[in-house]
């Protein structure tokens, strides 16, 4: 015998026997005993509500909450900006303070390098004959072979 | 027997009159049974809803039901306990829907607005005034179960009738509302009868 089984039987007006002696022992059944005694008085009582809540102030705060959560959403979701990498500071021009006569030897010294480095591909040169005349340009000379002889 | 089909009752809708004096459905005169039930009707969804206007309400719509649903009845004399359980069903639906928008109100933090209670009695106003914020706390059922029982006056098995459960749910709900109210120290103090 549980005190739940004797308190539903309680409520219903029919209690068992043995559950008297319970009730002496158990104060939880004693409060449970009570409280059915003093809600059979309640018959006839009208309660009114306590509290309302108004639909209206519901629905505006979810509005509100709502759009927050859209714009934390929207704030989250949107694409990143390009960022562009750091540029490397440009270091201060060099103030040079050169004579006129050099700076133009200066210049005419690198142009000729520049010349001698990117010389242009030549398909004929003075200087060196073509390959059909090689021999004839590395044949020993008459001195030579006049010497030889 | 007068057609029933087309057209709405008298007591639906003010003004508009079906041609029918009396409506007698399968034997029962139905306007005659909301005659007579309306009024205990509406006494039972206020003490389920406490709010005399959403217990109008309850009983007109119940009563829609009812008519629409009327050929499903085949026994008149069970009409009165029939209408009982549409009206405790649509309360019952009644208090789940304002328990989710009090729920609803509390996640927002939107304050209930306090009903002021009326009447003389002051310390009567306070007690009644706990008992319904306490009732408030227990489930649906419960407090469904409770009211019927002590505030209606209902025997367990007319309770479980209304509620269309059976009697020893109805027991339980009851032990466990009178347990929780009892903790609570809203009900008044009084020895049960032997």
């Amino acid at each position: 015998m549980t005190c739940d089984d004797v308190q539903q039987r309680l409520v219903t007006g029919a209690l068992a026997a043995g559950d008297e002696a319970h009730l002496a022992q158990c104060r939880s059944c004693q409060a449970v005993r009570a409280g059915h005694g003093g809600a059979l008085g309640l018959r006839g009582v009208e309660l009114s509500r306590p509290t309302r809540v108004r639909a209206t102030a519901v629905l505006a705060r979810a509005g509100l909450v709502m759009a927050a959560l859209l714009a934390v959403v929207t704030v989250a979701l949107r694409p990143g900006e390009h960022v562009e990498a750091p540029v490397a500071a440009q270091p201060p021009p060099v103030a040079l303070d050169v004579d006129a006569d050099e700076w133009a030897a200066f210049v005419a010294f690198t142009r000729g390098v520049e010349r001698d480095v990117y010389r242009d591909v030549v398909t004929a040169d003075p200087v060196v004959p073509s390959y059909g005349a090689l021999s004839s340009w590395v044949a020993p000379g008459s001195t030579l072979t006049s010497l030889e002889n | 027997m007068p057609a029933v089909g087309a057209g709405r009752p008298r007591w639906c809708v003010d003004g508009i009159s079906p041609t029918m004096a009396t409506v007698r459905v399968d034997g029962f005169d139905f306007e005659g049974l909301v005659a007579t039930q309306r009024r205990p009707l509406e006494a039972l969804a206020r003490r389920l809803v406490w709010d005399a206007e959403d217990a109008k309400d309850l009983v007109q719509a119940a009563l829609v039901q009812a008519w629409q649903r009327r050929s499903t009845l085949k026994d008149a004399a069970a009409a009165p306990g029939w209408l009982r359980r549409i009206v405790v069903h649509r309360a019952m639906s009644h208090l789940r829907r304002r328990r989710l928008w009090l729920g609803l109100s509390r996640v927002l933090l939107v304050e209930p607005e306090v009903v002021e209670t009326t009447g003389d009695d002051v310390e009567r106003n306070q007690h009644h005034r706990r008992l319904a914020l306490a009732l408030e706390g227990l489930s649906t059922k419960q407090r469904a179960a409770f009211s019927l029982r002590y505030l209606e006056g209902l025997s367990l098995d007319e309770v479980a009738d209304a509620m269309g459960i059976d009697r020893g749910t109805v027991r339980v709900h009851v032990q466990r509302a009178v347990k929780a109210l009892r903790e609570q120290g809203v009900l008044p103090e009084r020895e049960s009868e032997p």
